[in-house]
């Protein structure tokens, strides 16, 4: 793959096509994505940098905040297991229904998270399928951090799955073959063989999946309970501050999880790139003996 | 060590990939799998290395029945069509992997590693390119820095799956040269895959030549190439002519209407008649170390082909539409007959 | 040496037992959207109340959502120790799905267990340039009336409810109160889903000559966005809300909490808690508070769903269900 290296002549468009297109294109991201995040910072410090730090220092806040990251921490290595597990699954072994697996493991992204989150009331609130069982051990599963959790983890699933299933694919099984013929266990050829080469996937995966488990609504929204200053999660509180009339404290918190959209932009952005050169140093065969 | 396969079946889907193969392989020989794609010669390769688990059969290593183990257990060198190096691992820490993946029990202290590594690396002629990454090594140092590797834990078994098939034709060439020298000082029993019968031959002390998951035949490259078993081993091993009744009976004296002589084109002249026949020269082309003639003949679909020498053709030259006669030196007869002349 | 370890355990015993005599106990307020700063002091003057009486720290957490919404978490299992919702018919809820509370909860507590109450007021720009004095005003030509979906808001149909039966009343019969009405929804510019866009509509984007809201939301919208910009109308006639609260006997049993949840209730009846209900706009049960601010509460006929309407289930079926009265006087575009 080369790098500034101009098309010739033939291969490129005309000016007058290709000059519009682009005024287009920069329009439709500079009011669709560029304003949004300006507006956000703008109205957040409107007010002034006491009045933003006031908003984030509120208890409330404070929780929220604790509580997202909370959730994310918890979720996000659980989706790393589970995504590293169905992507050697599907890309290491041929059985019956593995089409139906693959179809299954996209389902959050097919399905509603208002959805998944009724779900999860319908499984595991009182009147659910676990209720009783769970109401006579006293265990609270919905409207407290476990809800959370499981829905968070439930929408951000098919992330790191759908990120290793294409490159695990891609790079084929030979390096782990030669690895057991030279007498690897199965943990020490994922270990040694294995993870190295998917860890810039795998790291792609895990940032995809904090921002989105970080930024989830509708499913946290469903199973929350909205209890003030415990099972309200950033994005909750959001909305609470909105509907209280107070734009500032709300703009202000929301810049914070804007913030984190765009440290989540740079990081992906940056490891794409690594990707990129290393798939193209391996791609590049010499011709020399 | 001796390897044996016995009775092998084994399947993709509804397609036959192996079809009750035995094979046997003599301790210490360097045997190679011939055949086209998709005749089965890499399953088989991979059942004996315990990558694939056949339907049925069994698999002995020196009498021991190894049918139940995996690839780990087997304890054989497997070497990969494009090298499976571990990309992220140097060259030193590729040879040294198989070393340092044992239980600590049985591990290696680390300067006995280093020797080992070090050592098959000045065997292979890579002295100087421990830290380098595969990324960085042309084809054929890639391959030989993947058989230090198999080597590296002392296999008593070799397996190769088309080791050369990825590199260009230079390169090949000296590899093959040079996995042959190796292979006499070091007689570790390997068995190697090729679709190549040139490469075949120049390596292997047998070859078993395979077809539609079936061993069509196995001998040494002598027999062969002058007794093949079956027309389809005949075709295979090079360009041969068929030649049906009419045009053999003449020279091979042959009652049986149905059956159809084989003849190499170097085993093969045209004698020129003065009278005129149904067999005309049509082609007449200078390859540079020989000379390929070719002659039609109204019932044939195909010209039939004869390369000489190019003194031999000097010395009596041949021109396009000459009506000549078959002189054969060697033929094989398949039909109902399947003799030797 | 060994008598230092016995101290040391007694030392340790005490502590338990202290802590168990003055222990921290937490209660869960699921409520409906509009009570939170009405909550929030309502909670920190009860929690200072109860330690000095017990020296327990009580803490009271609140959840808000919509009242419907919330009720059905409680269902769900929401482990709320007492509900103060908007409508008895949510806490009915409770009681046909899952026993959580017995069939006679209103009883229990004075006035229906509504220990305030609330009415649909109006909203206008300060001074009042249309001079909307009453509901009639509001079908004049030209004049802008905001107020959410009924079909989307559940504060929203308080609204429409309350216009009908103002219309019934002052012109005798549904047929007129139905024209009455659709005369009102023409003069709707935007129809929001929800009370929140309305008041953004109304307040930030200066649309609309009038806002109808609650009472106590309106003046909170002012409070924090329109200082000085806007003023409250009170109509001749407008529709009573009594939100009721109840424990909720399943959970406070389960707690142990059944003491200090009834006690937490009746903190709202007692003058402390109607003076901070009346300082957040909820009208007072209680006279005397009442009395004493009667200029932020003028007075106006109130009528209540139940005299007027037949009760929730029926006005609901008659004005807000699919093809009823709503569907057929609103078309969007006209």
């Amino acid at each position: 793959m080369k790098r500034g290296v101009a098309r010739p002549p033939a291969l490129r468009d005309p000016w007058w096509l290709a000059l519009p297109l682009i005024l287009v294109a920069l329009a439709f991201a500079a009011l669709f994505l560029l304003l949004p995040l300006v507006a956000v910072f703008g109205y957040a410090f409107e007010k002034g940098w006491d009045v933003f730090v006031t908003a984030i220092g509120d208890p409330d806040a404070r929780e929220a905040i604790r509580l997202t990251v909370q959730v994310a921490a918890i979720s996000v290595p659980a989706n790393l297991v589970f995504g590293i597990a169905a992507a050697w699954l599907v890309t290491r072994f041929e059985f019956r229904g593995k089409g139906l697996l693959v179809s299954l493991i996209d389902l959050p992204f097919a399905v509603s998270p208002v959805i998944a989150g009724l779900v999860y009331v319908l499984l595991f609130g009182l009147h659910g399928w676990l209720g009783e069982w769970l109401a006579e051990r006293d265990i609270h599963v919905i409207f407290a951090l476990p809800g959370i959790v499981l829905a968070t983890v439930f929408v951000t699933f098919p992330i790191v799955a759908r990120e290793l299933i294409p490159l695990m694919q891609a790079q084929g099984d030979e390096e782990e073959q030669a690895a057991r013929t030279l007498g690897a266990s199965g943990f020490t050829m994922f270990w040694r063989v294995t993870l190295p080469k998917i860890g810039w996937g795998l790291l792609y995966g895990v940032i995809l999946c904090n921002a989105r488990a970080m930024g989830e609504f509708g499913a946290v929204s469903v199973v929350s309970g909205h209890i003030r200053g415990l099972t309200n999660t950033m994005p909750l509180h959001v909305e609470i501050l909105y509907n209280e009339y107070q734009s500032t404290a709300a703009f202000a918190v929301a810049a914070l999880l804007a913030l984190l959209a765009l440290v989540t932009l740079v990081l992906k952005h940056a490891i794409g790139w690594r990707i990129a050169r290393t798939t193209s140093d391996e791609s590049s065969t010499e011709a020399r003996p | 060590m001796s390897i044996e396969a016995l009775d092998i079946e084994h399947r993709y889907g509804r397609t036959v990939a192996l079809d009750k193969v035995s094979l046997g392989v003599r301790s210490g020989e360097l045997l190679a799998l011939l055949g086209p794609s998709g005749c089965g010669k890499t399953t088989l390769l991979r059942v004996i290395a315990g990558l694939e688990f056949p339907v049925a059969g069994r698999v002995r290593f020196e009498g021991r029945d190894v049918s139940r183990l995996g690839a780990r257990e087997r304890h054989v060198g497997f070497m990969f069509q494009h090298y499976a190096l571990f990309r992220h691992l140097t060259v030193f820490e590729n040879v040294a992997f198989g070393l340092r993946v044992r239980p600590f029990w049985r591990r290696p202290k680390r300067a006995v590693i280093a020797a080992k590594v070090n050592e098959l690396l000045e065997l292979v002629q890579l002295g100087g390119l421990a830290a380098r990454y595969p990324a960085q090594l042309s084809g054929g140092q890639r391959q030989r820095v993947a058989l230090a590797r198999a080597l590296a834990v002392q296999p008593e078994i070799l397996l190769l799956d088309e080791p050369f098939g990825a590199l260009d034709a230079r390169v090949r060439g000296e590899l093959r040269r040079w996995l042959r020298g190796l292979h006499d000082r070091i007689h570790v029993t390997s068995v190697f895959v090729t679709h190549d019968q040139e490469e075949a031959f120049e390596l292997a002390d047998r070859i078993a030549v395979m077809s539609a998951g079936r061993i069509e035949q196995l001998a040494d490259p002598e027999t062969l190439y002058t007794k093949p078993a079956s027309p389809f081993v005949c075709r295979f091993l090079g360009e041969v002519n068929e030649l049906p009744f009419a045009l053999h009976a003449a020279f091979t004296r042959s009652r049986d209407e149905r059956s159809t002589a084989f003849v190499r084109p170097h085993d093969l002249a045209f004698e020129r008649l003065d009278a005129d026949g149904a067999l005309a020269i049509s082609s007449v082309r200078d390859l540079g170390p020989g000379v390929r003639i070719e002659a039609r003949h109204a019932s044939l679909a195909r010209p039939i082909v004869a390369s000489y020498a190019r003194e031999r053709h000097a010395a009596e030259p041949l021109r396009v539409g000459d009506r000549v006669a078959l002189a054969p030196r060697h033929w094989v007869m398949f039909g109902d007959e399947a003799g030797h002349s | 040496m060994r008598i230092r370890l016995r101290n040391s355990w007694l030392a340790v015993l005490l502590a338990a037992s202290t802590s168990a005599i003055a222990a921290d106990v937490t209660l869960l307020n699921v409520s409906y959207d509009p009570t939170r700063e009405l909550y929030r002091d309502v909670n920190a003057a009860f929690a200072a109340q109860w330690k000095q009486q017990s020296g327990d720290t009580l803490t009271i957490r609140q959840s808000h959502g919509g009242s419907g919404k919330q009720a059905r978490s409680v269902i769900d299992g929401l482990q709320a120790d007492v509900v103060t919702l908007a409508l008895s018919y949510d806490i009915d809820g409770l009681h046909e799905n899952g026993n959580l509370v017995p069939a006679d909860w209103q009883k229990r507590l004075p006035d229906n267990s509504a220990p305030y109450t609330s009415t649909i007021v109006f909203l206008v720009r300060k001074g009042n340039p249309k001079q909307l004095k009453d509901w009639n005003d509001l079908v004049r030509d030209g004049v802008g009336v905001i107020t959410p979906n009924p079909k989307t808001s559940g504060g929203a149909r308080w609204n429409y409810l309350a216009a009908w039966a103002y219309a019934r009343r002052t012109l005798g019969s549904d047929d007129a109160a139905r024209d009455f009405v659709t005369k009102l929804y023409r003069n709707v510019p935007v129809l929001d889903t929800g009370a929140r866009g309305a008041t953004t509509t109304f307040v930030e984007r200066g649309q609309g000559d009038v806002l109808l809201a609650w009472e106590n939301e309106a003046l909170l919208a002012v409070r924090e966005i329109g200082k000085d910009r806007f003023e409250i109308v009170v109509p001749s006639l407008s529709i009573l809300a009594e939100p009721p609260v109840s424990v909720v006997d399943k959970v406070v049993d389960k707690r142990g909490t059944r003491a200090v949840a009834e006690s937490y209730l009746r903190f709202l009846y007692t003058p402390q808690g109607q003076e901070l209900a009346a300082k957040h706009h909820y009208r007072p049960r209680d006279r005397s508070v009442a009395e004493k601010y009667a200029a932020d509460f003028p007075a106006l006929t109130l009528v209540t769903v139940d005299e007027a309407f037949g009760g929730w289930h029926r006005a609901h079926q008659t004005h807000f269900a699919d093809g009823a009265s709503f569907d057929r006087i609103y078309v969007p575009g006209r």
